[in-house]
């Protein structure tokens, strides 16, 4: 093992070797080329010009961030970068991360992207936009190859803004915003409730619970405790709730030392009634944070300088019975508008023995609170070595990202009363549960330190028309997570041990050439194949430099790009040292006379001696092009192999083995596809200037071999469909009569089959429906295409900006309570009314309605309940107006600007119901905001 | 100053790198941890010790329904008793009735009756680690490793000996695999099975006590590794193994499912082993239970742990309260809170004789309760019928017709055996689990003998002795070879009923078929007044035996891995 440390160490140093071999042979003259797009951009532990880049990456402004106003940074990345997809699940704040993609999947395991914040591995949800400069996708493997073995998935850089060399200016901004939600479920009231489930019972032959004056009762809502009819919704939940921002920022700089400090201030109080209001049992719902970043860069030296940066984020939440909105969500979804008044005619809070009451749970439970910090510091130094050579620096950097989180929870439960009538007019009340005073528990919950070491040599110089550009790097990383109360595999700290180097070679600014690397390695590996050597190579043709290109007045900017390289993605999926077989305790034996109980330990999975990382080939071709100075074009087209991710062998080895296999790299994934970005400026007049800006990406993969158990019909197999690659029932239509049941093959999902209920397709044609006839439906949840559409525009002061995102190939699985009509003793929503009935037979849109749990009609996995999923959101808009520049003068402004901002304002989308991103639980929200930004 | 700066700044630069230094050496070694290894196991003996905790766990299969965990290997939804005419389940929805309808296929096996087939495999692999590295372990006597490799070998080979039985022969793996071994191993012949069986069982014997101390009781002795003997042989002297034209003609495969020859001389192999028993059992302190009194010898062999009789137990649980399994599984809906139990075949309470040793007739009346008092003095410590005593809580079975334990008792007979009378809604048992007790081997060896050489008189001594000891009269002298092999297997259905012997010497007698593929009668009884009952038999069910069903299916994920042959028939 020292070896191959030693192997790579001796290439950091024959690297150096090489730059002063590079100075002598080149000569010593530098020289000063005019040229086109030299604006820089992020690459890999460094920014390269434009021109220089052959690789894929695609970025965001932060500036364009500050549009989707919401609490997550992750959600306001939503549309924005191409070849970025997002999927929200969830939308309460501090609970919405999204889940993030680079170019689609291409495993069957984490497809998660490395985040990297000013070149050290970090996480983005607590960030605010007024502090990023900007967000950069690295995509291909020439442009992730330095991050080795973590590479695979894509790399997403956030450069965080920094000072310069000009006066102090001082920016000050508010939001101030209302959260409605969008999209919710409806349920049926009482009266629909009473007179379906009678339906539903009439269906299976029962005889109805709800008799001629209980329905009347309900339509007229003339005895509301007795025939209640509650909306829960309503009751818990308001309308809109507020969402704020503020941010205070200071820019500026000398010679010596150039600043960007900045305060941000966000708070966003939740759906939920205030609670805190009405009890002392209580606490408000609400979500707080408070960003800090100082970036502080000093010359020290003429040849030495510093980059301090130091950030944090508090985080604090509040929030009503309970962790999270889930349990009460549930709740909402789930009890029947006639179940129990909220409060009885006494006043006291209504309930049964099957559920509590969602409102006086929010208000008498108790409350959970959250607090957490985020810590994010780093010190570099770099160091000029003209003396040296010139264009040779030498920089070394520390970091510490640091999160902790703990929590105070106080709890208690509270007495609700099933209410019964006497039969004199009076009312009985059976009391369900105690009232107690609140009881607490505090403790820490999760903290996680990242410890990071970075050395880098840099050489950059141009030669005449050769300009060499190379770097080398090496970095140590110690990832250490504590949960409370978990002591497993998962603490042991992580490590890894990473170096990389780019060799860039241009000449003329025509031809690129560029040679990366990167070495990785990790403990999760067995000691001989611990560490993994990645290269890629790239070339680049700046078209528009050639001589012949210059008659072509119209063409501005043209460049091919092409590029290929071998990267990794080390979070295979698995338990933790799977070199390692692992023993486990098992059930006890007992011996002697007495019986004496005797601990075992059974080996229980084998090892894999020869884990590894997962393989991933990308050849990547691109062309940017600017037509005209008004049209720029940009064309990625890709593909990757993925090889190497963990499957069990099922295939192949025989049972008698003897023990429970290990997962070996021997799954493979394809995956392919392309982004086109074109972006049109133009002008009406001087005045009225505007761009349309536009995206479209697309990726499909395959699951090409996964060492499946042999089956019996070819439709059971999932290698070759997408990963994620719903299997299910397909659905065929309802039974039309008893005779159909009687004719059709047997489905015994249920223990009877009754007219109305859905009929799958037999595909094995054995005459019963089972495991062997469920084959590939629909399509994934994970789109294939995603596309966006910006159109802004400029009017004297004003300005205005929209933002469409939507994504196609995708299929939504209807799974909520909502489309399950009575089932596990829940409610019914409108999606119901189209159901089957002996004279809705053709035109019914839902089965017919049970009143018990039925497994036939919503219980198996079938493509019934599959709905296209494609979309298209406005995922905002904005207009703002500058205030003249004159006038600022005199008020002694710099600038002044005025907004109004909507977010999530429009859904397009199939579902009738319900949303097609956020199906469960908190609903979507949307905000519409004003806001003002000064700058002095 | 600017020295001062760049001094500041070598030494940062410095650091950095002597940090990256040192995490070159052992910086991505695992951080130490609290977990165990192989080498940890092998370390010392109190290690060791808990691996053959979990090698008997998983390696000693139950006789009885142990629980629905299909990881421990030990799951099962009714053993083969109500597969055979032993009984009925009561509940339809058991295992059982599956197979009972001819319904065997090989997605279905290890659903429905071998659910130990992947536990087996990797009990046989802890096996082979224990022979493997036991020699390796620090500090323990030569003689704790001969018994260590001992109690492995008689794992290995009691487990051989179940695949056996149910499928003919099956790949010998005699060490532990590696994923880069060479895995796709054909299946062994029926001989060569047996061959390694006994080969390995020989070697076991030589390196095993007699017996333990009373901390240790339940460990494999010397006696237990003579019965797997024994058994074995009889077996393979049996005609399902024992022939040159198996049930059903395989080919060129035949070797897989039987000898494809037969050999007399296999029989008195098999007495030999059997003799070799009987001859041990003083040594290990193993006799039979003669001191309890005759309406109570039989009830106390099954009933009480670690008695005279016992050579060896399954010890996997511990003590058991009514509502959990295994009673859960073996007491009847209406006699516990339970899932279901069984009620007996007439077919089979027709095989016991009365107490005088002549057979009793079943051809319906009155006076049923006379007919109960006329009985073998084991079918009252087997059954519980109308008019007995289940336990404390209910001191009066009644299954007539309306009356409280009637519900599913298709039998008219329910089966209190492996129940102990001691259960009750307040007190818990330790199940007992009897894998081999020293009356098989006098059964083993009076069949062995008579098939070896005729009913000659150490046969009869040897059956006598088992009916002696419950008060029944010897066997007529003078039976033909013919009539004694047909007494022999009913004296073996009636002592060793229950203890899962009957399914599997049905199928090696071949007389499945003709015994299972038939009418299962039961009685139905009325009251007649006066604590008086009277009788009347009935058909319940008409049974399938294919004749396929002599030998299992293999499982059908194995089989499409390509390396095994089929079942003939499947």
């Amino acid at each position: 093992m020292i070896n191959t440390i030693s192997r790579y160490k001796y290439a950091f140093f024959l690297g150096c070797v090489f730059l002063f071999f590079a100075n002598f042979s080149f000569g010593q003259e530098d020289s000063i080329l005019v040229i086109k797009n030299l604006k820089e951009k992020p690459v890999a532990f460094g920014k390269s010009p434009d021109w220089m880049i052959n690789g894929a990456s695609s970025q965001a402004k932060g500036t364009d961030l500050e549009k989707t106003f919401t609490s997550n940074f992750a959600n306001r990345l939503t549309g924005q970068i191409p070849g970025l997809t997002i999927q929200q699940y969830n939308t309460e704040a501090g609970e919405d991360s999204p889940n993030m993609l680079s170019r689609g999947i291409s495993t069957t395991y984490s497809n998660s992207i490395l985040v990297i914040v000013d070149g050290f591995e970090s996480s983005i949800e607590n960030l605010v936009p007024e502090e990023v400069e900007s967000v950069t996708l690295l995509k291909d493997a020439s442009s992730t190859v330095l991050y080795g073995s973590r590479a695979a998935n894509g790399v997403l850089l956030v450069r965080t803004k920094h000072g310069s060399n000009r006066p102090l200016q001082v920016s000050l901004s508010t939001q101030q915003g209302i959260q409605s939600s969008y999209n919710m479920p409806e349920f049926l009231g009482s009266y629909d409730y009473a007179k379906l489930y009678n339906e539903a019972l009439a269906n299976e032959g029962k005889a109805p619970v709800y008799s001629e004056e209980d329905l009347a009762a309900y339509q007229s809502g003339s005895d509301p405790y007795y025939h209640p009819d509650v909306d829960w919704y309503d009751e818990v939940l308001r309308k809109v709730a507020p969402i704020r921002n503020y941010d205070l920022s200071f820019v500026g700089g000398s010679e010596t030392v150039n600043y960007f400090v900045m305060l941000n201030a966000l708070s966003s109080q939740g759906l939920y009634k205030k609670t805190e209001d009405i009890s002392d049992n209580s606490i408000n719902s609400k979500y707080e944070r408070y960003n800090i970043r100082s970036n502080i860069d000093i010359k020290v030296s003429p040849a030495i300088t510093a980059n301090f940066k130091i950030a944090g984020a508090i985080v604090n939440k509040d929030n009503p019975a309970g962790n999270s909105t889930y349990d009460i969500f549930s709740k909402l979804r789930k009890i029947a508008p006639n179940a129990f008044p909220v409060n009885n005619p006494n006043g006291s809070w209504g309930g049964n023995n099957l559920y509590s009451n969602p409102l006086g749970d929010i208000i008498e439970s108790g409350f959970y609170s959250s607090d957490a910090r985020t810590l994010q510091a780093m010190l570099k130094l770099t160091g000029d070595l003209s003396v040296i050579t010139k264009g040779l620096s030498i920089s070394g950097a520390v970091s510490f990202n640091d999160y902790f989180q703990s929590f105070s929870s106080k709890t208690r439960t509270y007495q609700r009363f099933s209410i019964s009538e006497d039969g004199d007019g009076g009312t009985i009340y059976n009391p369900i549960g105690e009232n107690t005073s609140l009881s607490g528990n505090e403790g820490g919950s999760v903290k996680w330190r990242r410890y990071t070491l970075q050395g880098i040599i840099n050489y950059d110089r141009e030669f005449g028309k050769n300009r060499v550009s190379s770097m080398l790097y090496m970095s140590g990383n110690n990832y250490l997570l504590r949960n409370a109360d978990t002591y497993d595999l998962t603490s042991f700290p992580y490590r890894h041990n990473d170096a990389g180097g780019r060799f860039t070679y241009a000449w003329d600014q025509k031809y690129v050439a560029e040679f990366s690397f990167g070495v990785s390695g990790s403990e999760n590996y067995p000691k001989d194949n611990r560490y993994g050597f990645f290269p890629a190579a790239s070339l680049g043709w700046v078209v528009s430099n050639e001589n012949f290109a210059e008659n072509l007045s119209w063409l501005d900017y043209l460049k091919l790009r092409a590029s290929a390289g071998l990267v990794g993605n080390d979070a295979i999926g698995g338990q933790r040292f799977m070199y390692n077989s692992t023993y486990g305790y098992g059930e006890e034996y007992y011996l002697g006379t007495n019986n004496s109980n005797i601990f075992s330990i059974q080996e229980s999975t084998y090892s894999n001696p020869d884990l590894s990382w997962e393989k991933s080939t990308q050849v990547n071709f691109g062309i940017d092009a600017v037509i005209a100075e008004k049209l720029s074009m940009t064309l990625d087209v890709f593909q990757e192999k993925r090889t190497d991710i963990l499957a069990k062998p099922y295939a192949t080895v025989p049972v008698f083995l003897g023990i429970q296999l290990p997962d070996l790299n021997v799954g493979e994934v394809e995956n392919k596809g392309l982004e086109l970005t074109l972006c049109y400026q133009g002008k009406f007049s001087n005045d009225f200037s505007y761009s349309l800006e536009g995206s479209v990406w697309y990726a499909k993969n395959e699951l090409t071999f996964f060492s499946e158990a042999p089956q019996l019909y070819d439709y059971l197999y999932r290698t070759g469909s997408a990963v994620n690659q719903p299997f299910g029932y397909e659905a065929i239509g309802f039974f039309k009569d008893e005779a159909d049941v009687a004719d059709s093959p047997v489905q015994s999902f249920s223990s009877e089959v009754l007219p109305g209920d859905i009929k799958y397709k037999d595909m094995n044609k054995d005459g019963v429906i089972n495991q062997l006839d469920i084959h590939a439906i629909g399509e994934t949840e994970t789109p294939t295409t995603t596309f966006m559409f910006r159109p802004s525009f400029k009017y004297k002061n004003f300005d205005f900006t929209m933002l469409f995102q939507g994504v196609a190939g995708r299929v939504v699985y209807l799974n909520g309570d909502f489309y399950k009509a009575f089932q596990n003793d829940g409610k019914i929503g409108e999606v119901a009314l189209g159901r089957w009935t002996e004279s809705n037979k053709e035109d019914a849109t839902y089965p017919r309605l049970s009143s018990e749990n039925n497994t036939n009609n919503f219980g198996v996995y079938s493509s019934f309940w599959q709905e296209n999923g494609n979309y298209i959101k406005l995922r905002n808009v904005e207009l703002g107006y500058n205030l003249p520049e004159n006038f600022m003068a005199k008020l002694g402004l710099a600038s002044a600007r005025f907004f109004v901002n909507g977010t999530n304002l429009i859904s397009i989308d199939h579902l009738e119901y319900s949303d097609p991103e956020i199906m469960n639980g908190y609903p979507p929200l949307r905000s519409y905001s004003i806001g003002c930004k000064v700058q002095f | 100053m600017k020295n001062i700066i760049n001094i500041i700044f070598f030494l940062f630069i410095l650091f950095a790198i002597v940090s990256c230094e040192d995490m070159m050496g052992d910086y991505l070694e695992k951080a130490p941890g609290v977990d165990v290894t192989e080498d940890t196991i092998f370390s010392s003996r109190n290690q060791v010790e808990t691996f053959i905790a979990a090698t008997y766990q998983q390696g000693i299969h139950s006789t009885i329904i142990l629980q629905e965990d299909a990881s421990t290997g030990n799951a099962s939804y009714g053993l083969t008793d109500a597969i055979t005419d032993e009984g009925e389940m009561d509940q339809t929805w058991w295992n059982p009735q599956t197979w009972n309808v001819g319904n065997v296929t090989p997605n279905l096996i290890v659903g429905i009756e071998d659910s130990r087939w992947n536990a087996r495999w990797s009990a046989i692999r802890r096996c082979n680690i224990l022979i493997e590295r036991v020699e390796s372990v620090p500090g323990v006597s030569d003689s704790y490793v001969k018994q260590v490799k001992g109690e492995a070998l008689f794992i290995r080979s009691l487990n051989y000996f179940e695949m056996l039985k149910r499928y003919g022969g099956v790949p010998i793996v005699e060490k532990r695999f590696q994923l880069d071994d060479d895995l796709l191993l054909p299946r062994n012949s029926v001989e060569e099975c047996v061959d390694f069986i006994v080969k390995s069982v020989d070697e076991a014997i030589g390196y095993l006590p007699d017996s333990y101390s009373s901390e240790y009781h339940g460990r494999i002795t010397k006696g237990a590794a003579l019965m797997l003997k024994s058994r074995t042989l009889l077996y393979a002297a049996s005609p399902l193994f024992n022939t040159a034209s198996p049930y059903l003609d395989f080919g060129e495969n035949n070797n897989l499912i039987c000898y494809t020859n037969n050999d007399n001389n296999r029989w008195q192999l098999a007495a030999t082993a059997a003799k070799a028993v009987i001859d041990w059992a003083p040594t290990g302190g193993i006799y039979l239970v003669e001191d309890q009194g005759e309406d109570m010898n039989y009830r106390y062999v099954w009933e009480t742990h670690d008695n005279s009789e016992i050579i060896l137990a399954n010890k996997s649980v511990g003590e058991k309260a009514l509502w959990t399994f295994p009673w859960n599984g073996i007491i009847p809906r209406c006699l516990g809170m339970s899932w279901g139990g069984m009620s007996v075949t007439l077919n089979f309470q027709k095989l016991y004789e009365k107490k005088d040793g002549t057979p009793q007739t079943w051809e319906g009346g009155s006076n049923l309760n006379e007919k109960y008092e006329e009985m073998d003095p084991r079918f009252a410590q087997t059954f519980a019928y109308n008019g007995s005593k289940w336990n404390n809580d209910i001191p009066r079975v009644q299954t007539y017709e309306g009356g409280p334990h009637n519900e599913g008792c298709f039998g008219g007979v329910w089966v209190h055996k492996r129940v102990p009378y001691s259960l009750s809604y307040n007190r818990p048992e330790v199940p007992h689990i009897i894998i081999f007790r020293l009356a098989e081997a006098y059964l083993n060896y009076a069949e062995a003998l008579n098939e070896a050489q005729g009913p000659v008189q150490e046969a009869y001594n040897a059956i006598n002795k088992i009916r002696n000891r419950s008060g029944m009269p010897d066997l007529p002298e003078g039976l033909t070879q013919e009539q004694f092999r047909e007494r022999v297997q009913d004296e073996r259905a009636i002592e060793l009923a229950y203890e899962e012997h009957r399914f599997w010497d049905l199928k090696r007698w071949l007389r499945a078929k003709e015994v299972i593929d038939a009418d299962m009668s039961g009685i139905k009884i009325y009251p007649e007044g006066n604590n008086n009952f009277s009788y009347e038999p009935y058909v319940f069910e008409k049974r399938v035996f294919l004749d396929r069903m002599y030998l299992h299916p293999f499982d059908y994920d194995e089989v499409l891995k390509g390396y095994l042959v089929q079942n003939p028939g499947y």
